[in-house]
């Protein structure tokens, strides 16, 4: 909508006022709207998640489904290196918010963080830490097809924080959990809430 | 266009007819509220329900995995059209579709019988054709 917006505005502005001036004002005003705060923290939030929830989706199902369950041309396992394997979606989502974190911290600019959680952890490293971690994760478990959000304060910095559910979408999701040896619950079922994806921006206030 | 006539689908012609009733189809996620709107008429419909809350409906409510919601019409019109015994092969076998999402087998719960899993395809039928032939657009 507002590439077409731009789009209009520069056929206007090419038909009825040639010239120079004209192409540098519309220039300095698009410069503007990419430094114009127009984005709430949950948009954005709601826009990352939706990002890296489609590609773990992707890769879920024309990777793993596609080769691994149903083509069986290759595994999907946590041991991927010594077993040759494709990665398992949680560890390909775990090694993009861990190169998200590196890359953020060169870049200034770029501040936010995220991590795949559960009150139920395989990997103590994904436990919750914070109030609103445990809050969110708890209530998303409880309050199914619903996500979480707060405001909450860190080391003097506010956050905005999100919560979304990550959910067993297979019956390997529940049974992989249930099996592991270090997995604190047993009893997950495909189709329960068996996470959640934590989002954390910090807001000026 | 043709729907499929089942028990369930001339039950809720039925009723449909007689209570006039109206739905409101916006809200599609939680089941919760659907059985105020969707009117259960046979004992028999309410233990496939029954099959349907405690199996199907963890993914089927919500789009979980990208299961077609019975809720949204567009997720079930081309469904409602291929075989019956079609949709129940899918249901006990499992089946991929077309991109690579996954329908587990038997919802992902061995326990059930075939008599249990067809049971839950046909609330599932009745409940995405009342929403089809109740969607106000
Ligand atoms: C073959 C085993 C296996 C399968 C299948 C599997 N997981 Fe995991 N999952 C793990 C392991 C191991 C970890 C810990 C990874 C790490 O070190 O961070 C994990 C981590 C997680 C976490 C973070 C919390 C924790 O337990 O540490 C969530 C949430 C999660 N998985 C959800 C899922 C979902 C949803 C699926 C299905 C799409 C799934 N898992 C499939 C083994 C598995
Ligand atoms: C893990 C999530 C999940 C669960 C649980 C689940 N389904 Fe599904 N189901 C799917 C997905 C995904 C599809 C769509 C696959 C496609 O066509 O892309 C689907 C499609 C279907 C279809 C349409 C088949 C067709 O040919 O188009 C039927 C019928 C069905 N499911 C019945 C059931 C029944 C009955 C249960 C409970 C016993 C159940 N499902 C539980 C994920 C699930």
């Amino acid at each position: 909508m507002k590439l077409n917006a731009l789009l209009n505005v520069k056929s206007l502005v090419g038909v009825s006022v040639l010239g120079l001036g004209s192409a540098f004002a519309l220039t300095a005003w698009s410069q503007d709207a990419g430094e114009t705060p127009s984005i709430t923290p949950r948009s954005m939030a709601d826009a990352l998640h939706m990002v890296m929830d489609s590609d773990r989706a992707v890769y879920t199902r024309r990777i793993v489904n596609r080769l691994a369950a149903k083509d069986k041309v290759i595994t999907a396992s946590e041991h991927f290196e010594d077993e040759k394997a494709l990665v398992l979606p949680a560890q390909m989502f775990r090694f993009g918010a861990e190169m998200v974190a590196e890359r953020a911290e060169a870049n200034p600019d770029v501040n936010f963080s995220y991590s795949l959680q559960s009150i139920w952890p395989i990997n103590k490293q994904n436990a919750p830490q914070t109030e609103a971690e445990k809050a969110g994760l708890q209530f998303v478990a409880d309050n199914k097809g619903q996500n979480y959000y707060a405001n909450e304060e860190l080391g003097g910095v506010n956050y905005f924080t999100a919560v979304y559910a990550d959910t067993a979408v297979a019956p390997v999701c529940a049974s992989c959990h249930n099996d592991h040896k270090d997995s604190p619950r047993t009893d997950f079922k495909i189709g329960d809430v068996m996470g959640g994806v934590v989002i954390r921006i910090p807001i000026e206030q | 266009m043709f729907y499929r006539v089942t028990r369930q689908t001339i039950l809720i012609g039925l009723t449909l007819l007689s209570l006039g009733v109206s739905v409101k189809a916006e809200d599609n996620t939680a089941e919760d509220d659907t059985a105020e709107e969707f009117p259960l008429i046979a004992d028999e419909l309410g233990e496939s329900r029954k099959v349907w809350l405690q199996n199907c409906q963890t993914c089927h409510a919500y789009g979980i995995a990208g299961a077609p919601i019975p809720k949204i019409p567009s997720q079930w019109e081309e469904r409602l059209q291929s075989p019956l015994s079609q949709l129940y092969q899918h249901a006990i076998e499992g089946f991929y579709g077309e991109s690579d999402t996954h329908m587990p087998a038997r919802g992902g719960n061995p326990a059930l019988s075939d008599a249990e899993v067809t049971a839950a395809v046909d609330y599932m039928v009745a409940l995405a054709t009342y929403y089809l032939l109740t969607k106000k657009d």
